[in-house]
């Protein structure tokens, strides 16, 4: 008797498994993955316009960059996304990729610019770094101290080891993983900046200089710690002389109990991200498959929320949010790029 | 201690109704007794108009034997009790008569056994009808836990013997009055069976196995747990199930064997070295380990 | 009588001497090996009154939620220019909010006072408007809810040592609070919404209903699933398999399933049931999937104990009077075993119910505002919503993230004392 019913409800179970089969067939909502980074201010849109249309609230995951395009460019059809966000722009290879899988007409949407900080605690002072400190602070291999023109293993303990103005505190910085989309736009508008400015690592070919202004110390004064900035905001909380790095909305939300470091004489601050007179910020964006415009329905419509001034303007919900808008004329230009969705070229 | 002091007068020749490898030696009193040595059967293990036969069993355990070439017949109505040191392979014998052994992996069984002329290990045989006829009372007795109702109507139940609850409730208390238990337990049929007492559990087990009328009722020391009383109500109830059925016990207690049993098989290590009537088997053996076992000589 | 050098004991020693002598001893150690296990146990509950206390202590004031008595003017010269279901309802909210503060006109100050009270105003006077449209043309007291930042504020979770500038409220907006408590407009309730409503980016209207149903949907389907797969496999391997090499390996197989790490069925769902069956991404039915994948040989595992344990005395019982195989599992065997069975699945579930790993290969770590109302609707579970939320920016997310861990942990203490209870409940001695 029991066997029976067991032998019962599999079968109903598996014959309900093959019908949802078919009901995935028609999805009626948007599905969008990509960036954390960009998550936070895609939900805040998502969720406004479930709110204020008849759609369904769009669904999102958060999945990385990366991860975002690989699942994106897969193909065209209801099990694939319909958009995914990035901190960073698509790639060659990302798109030839998209192409090959039948991913023809891609819009690039961007949406303004996150500000990554190094902060810490308000126990201590601010510090006034530049970014060749930072590079040297955190690099793997550095130019010898002596002057010769060749990397050695970072020997630096203390920033004042680094830089003579700075307080004679240990060398401790928690960052994000290098999974993380945060840790690429670091590593490429700190490290990479600075490594440039040694004309001999500037002259260096393509993989040596990669591989001198893209690796991260590995000897304990770099601390992963995770892609969970809120931890690390608690951490720079219980250590007043360790700095972290993280996006500029954890900032903003938690300015009572930490503060952002200078960099090259610019604090982060909302304006100045805004105006890009502090230089460690990155667009970020997000990307629409045409194909699928017009098919699941409200693609279009949650583009207009998203380009709509109450949405990214200087006053609009994501700047409370923390992202820094684009100048009045790039979004315009955007905003008509999208009504019309001009497909992305890449040669 | 009857036998064993009857035993010094007894001066009785016997005559060698069994071929045996090593032949009959001349015991110190003067009779004649078989071989310590000697592996072959003494006595008759054949009788007319058997239930169940068996010839030339074999059982082995993976690659060891526990029972070897073991003819014997089981008659009607009659009790016949099987004895012998431990691991001397009764209870393995027994299994074998209802295919109890079949549930042990490595086990291994060759020869013949017959039910009523029919082979019961015979390709098309089911266990579960012969199980039915054949019925077994285990060591430790071993109720389900369930009502004493239950326990006792389980077989008539998955068999299909009652029609109706009536007949049901009929048999339950046939089975049980022929166990003598019902009496003890008429007023609390639905309290749980592992609740009564070793003796009394041991009587349901009785009940339960008669209570699908087997033809054949084996018995696995069903006394070793109980005390004299118990164990008398129960030889009782042996010599009373035996006007319908036959049965077979295995029992370390020499008295217990010749109080209920007619006939009696003395197995050793594995072969069966001794069967004839219960009072000749106690009183004059005829092999040197059979008499050196009922004496208490043995080892 | 010379026993002792008999017993192999040196002559003029009698056992008991000797036993006595080392009877302190034994004592010694077993009152050490107590000791041991005490002070074990207190470790463990020390830990855990610790990450109770410090989850509680962090989570409890989540449960409440800051609201603001506004009075509403349903304004007919707004609320009729449209069809009421999209008139301009912020336009009445912050109408009514400049009515109560008549000082504020610069276009910062005013941002400032409308971001007072949560966006969800708007839609609380939707509502009722849309219920009983003859408001129109009143002005009513409405309790909304606050915005989350003045929420913290009330319960303390801000600093206000520190220069205005670095505040997230300054003081200006510290002064308007202060004149709203002593009109007596704020007040602290009871946060239903954290119940009733599924996530949100904005914390005074995020909750977690959206997340247990989500957690519902997947372990009903793992539940529907592994517990008769679970049992039958159990009692085939234990009751009908041969026993040989094939068998072997599907034990030694088992048992190492259950320590592969749980991410593991995340690939193989995300490999098998979307990218193969297409099944869709981030559903319940997938989830359920993973998941059945993951607690099936915790199940079988358990189950198998559990069927191992019915003593061989039934089994013979109920052979030797004939029961087929299949009657003595199901009439004694699965009975028996089945308190072990059911709490070998809810410790399973429980599992389940915590992972949050093998979820995100397949869609479930993500953010979803709807409440899922069945088995192929997006949703997430309730670990992935305390990650996500702790994951937020917004301050306020903190405490909710504790109060969501709370709940879980309320489900979690739900299923084990159920599962004890059934053990004890169904338990048998032979
Ligand atoms: N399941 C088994 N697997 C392997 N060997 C077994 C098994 N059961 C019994 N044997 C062996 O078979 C031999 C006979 O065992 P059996 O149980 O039949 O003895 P017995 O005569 O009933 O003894 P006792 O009087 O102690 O009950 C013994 O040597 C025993 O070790
Ligand atoms: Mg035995």
């Amino acid at each position: 008797m029991i066997r029976k019913s067991i032998l019962l409800a599999t079968a109903t179970f598996f014959m309900a498994t093959a019908g949802s089969a078919y009901a995935a067939s028609a999805r009626d909502n948007i599905s969008i993955v990509g960036s954390s980074t960009v998550y936070p201010f895609a939900t805040v849109v998502a969720e406004q316009f479930g709110k204020t249309t008849s759609f369904k609230t769009p669904k999102i995951e958060s999945t990385g960059s990366g991860g975002g395009f690989k699942l994106f460019c897969a193909g065209v059809g209801v099990e694939h996304p319909d958009i995914t966000n990035a901190s960073r722009a698509m790639k060659k290879s990302e798109y030839d990729k998209c192409q090959a899988n039948g991913v023809k007409e891609i819009v690039e949407v961007k949406i303004g610019y996150d500000g990554i900080v190094v902060a810490n605690s308000k126990k201590a002072s601010p510090l006034k770094l530049t970014r060749k400190d930072i590079f040297l602070a955190l690099a793997k291999n550095v130019p010898d101290p002596s002057g010769a023109e060749k990397l050695v293993p970072n020997p630096y303990k203390t920033w004042k080891d680094v830089n003579n103005s700075l307080p004679a505190a240990k060398i401790e910085v928690l960052g994000p993983p290098p999974t993380s989309g945060t840790r690429d736009a670091f590593v490429e508008l700190v490290m990479e900046e600075a490594a440039k400015g040694f004309p001999f690592i500037k002259a260096m070919d393509k993989n040596d200089f990669k591989a001198a202004a893209h690796t991260v110390r590995e000897d304990g004064p770099y601390v992963e710690a995770g892609e969970n900035d809120n931890l690390i905001v608690q951490k720079l909380n219980a250590n007043p002389d360790a700095l972290g790095i993280f996006g500029f909305s954890f900032l903003d939300q938690n300015t009572d109990t930490i503060q952002g470091s200078f960099v090259d004489g610019v604090q982060p601050t909302f304006e100045a991200i805004a105006d890009g007179s502090y230089p460690v910020s990155r667009p970020l964006f997000f990307y629409v498959k045409k194909a699928h415009v017009g098919v699941i329905p409200g693609i279009q419509e949650y583009l207009t929320e998203f380009t709509s001034e109450k949405t990214w303007g200087e006053d609009g919900y994501l700047s409370e949010k923390g992202l820094i808008p684009m100048p009045d004329q790039e979004r315009q230009q955007y905003q008509s790029d999208v009504k019309a969705l001009k497909p992305l070229m890449m040669k | 201690m009857d036998a064993a002091a009857n035993f010094e007068e007894l001066t009785v020749g016997i005559e060698n109704t069994q071929t045996a490898s090593t032949g009959p030696a001349k015991a110190k009193s003067g009779r004649i007794l078989f071989d310590r040595d000697s592996r072959d059967t003494v006595g008759e293990p054949f009788v007319e108009d058997a239930r169940m036969t068996c010839r030339d069993v074999n059982v082995y355990y993976g690659d060891k034997q526990a029972i070897k070439d073991v003819s014997l017949d089981i008659g009607r109505n009659e009790v016949i009790a099987m004895i012998g040191p431990s691991g001397c392979g009764k209870s393995t014998f027994l299994r074998c008569l209802n295919r109890m052994n079949d549930t042990i992996d490595t086990c291994r069984v060759t020869g013949q056994i017959t039910l009523d002329g029919i082979d019961v290990y015979g390709k098309d045989i089911d266990v579960v009808p012969l199980r039915a006829q054949v019925g077994m009372v285990f060591q430790k007795p071993n109720p389900f836990p369930k009502s004493i109702y239950d326990n006792v109507a389980y077989g008539p139940r998955i068999h299909g013997l009652a029609q109706n609850r009536a007949e049901l409730d009929d048999i339950v208390e046939t089975s049980l009055r022929k166990a003598g238990l019902w009496e003890e337990v008429k007023d609390r049929m639905d309290q749980p069976g592992t609740g009564l007492s070793g003796g009394q559990q041991q009587r349901l087990c009785i009940a339960r196995t008669i209570a699908v009328s087997p033809e054949v009722i084996l018995m696995d020391e069903p006394c070793s747990a109980l005390d004299p009383i118990a164990t008398a109500i129960i030889e009782d109830l042996i010599d009373e199930l035996k006007q319908q059925y036959s049965i077979a016990i295995v029992t370390h207690s020499m008295q217990q064997a010749s109080r209920v049993s007619q006939r009696t098989a003395y197995f050793h290590l594995g072969d069966l070295i001794e069967v004839g009537d219960t009072a000749q088997i106690f009183t004059t053996p005829r092999h040197q380990l059979t008499q050196d076992y009922i004496t208490g000589r043995f080892g | 009588m010379n026993n002792a050098t008999a017993n192999g004991l040196p002559p003029g020693r009698r056992a008991i001497d000797i036993v006595n002598a080392g009877l302190s001893k034994r004592y010694r150690r077993e009152r050490r090996f107590r000791l041991y296990g005490i002070s074990a146990i207190l470790a463990s509950l020390l830990f855990l009154s610790f990450l109770f206390g410090s989850i509680i202590s962090k989570g409890y004031t989540a449960f409440q939620q800051t609201f603001i008595r506004l009075d509403i003017f349903f304004d007919p010269a707004i609320l009729s220019q449209e069809s009421l279901t999209t008139a301009n309802y912020p336009g009445v909210v912050k109408q009514s909010l400049r009515q109560m503060f008549p000082e504020v006109t610069t276009r910062q100050d005013k941002r400032m006072l409308y971001g007072m009270v949560s966006n969800d105003a708007a839609f609380q006077v939707r509502k009722l408007v849309l219920d009983s449209p003859e408001m129109i043309g009143q002005t009513l007291p409405i309790w909304v809810a606050a915005d989350d930042d003045i929420d913290m504020l009330m319960k303390g979770h801000f600093d206000l040592d520190v220069p205005e500038s670095e505040r997230r409220i300054n003081d200006v907006q510290l002064a308007w609070v202060d004149r709203l408590q002593q009109e007596n407009r704020v007040e602290k309730r009871f946060n239903r919404t954290f119940f009733t409503a599924g996530d949100s980016r904005e914390p005074e209207q995020a909750g977690i209903l959206g997340a247990v149903m989500g957690s519902f949907y997947t372990l009903l389907v793992t539940l529907l699933l592994s517990f008769p797969i679970g049992i039958a496999s159990a009692v085939y391997l234990e009751e009908f398999a041969p026993k040989n090499r094939w068998t072997d390996l599907i034990e030694v197989n088992i048992n190492n399933l259950a320590a592969v790490p749980s991410i593991v069925f995340g690939l193989l769902g995300l490999a098998v049931f979307l990218n193969f069956f297409g099944l869709p991404r981030s559903a319940p039915l997938v989830g359920g999937l993973v998941l059945t994948l993951m607690t099936l040989p915790t199940i079988i595992i358990a189950s198998r104990a559990s069927l191992q344990s019915v003593p061989p005395s039934i089994r013979e019982a109920a052979l030797g009077i004939g029961a087929s195989k299949m009657q003595m599992v199901t009439h004694h065997v699965l009975p028996l075993a089945l308190p072990g069975i059911l709490t070998g699945t809810i410790i399973g579930m429980a599992r389940a119910l915590g992972e949050s790993a093998p979820l995100l290969m397949i869609g479930m770590v993500a953010f979803i505002v709807d409440i899922p109302g069945g088995l192929t609707d997006s949703a997430t579970v309730l670990p992935v919503q305390i990650f996500l939320w702790a994951d937020s920016p917004e301050r306020a997310f903190v405490e909710r993230t504790s109060a969501a861990t709370i709940v879980l942990l309320a489900f979690l203490i739900v299923m084990n004392a159920t599962a004890v209870i059934l053990r004890k409940k169904f338990e048998r001695r032979w």
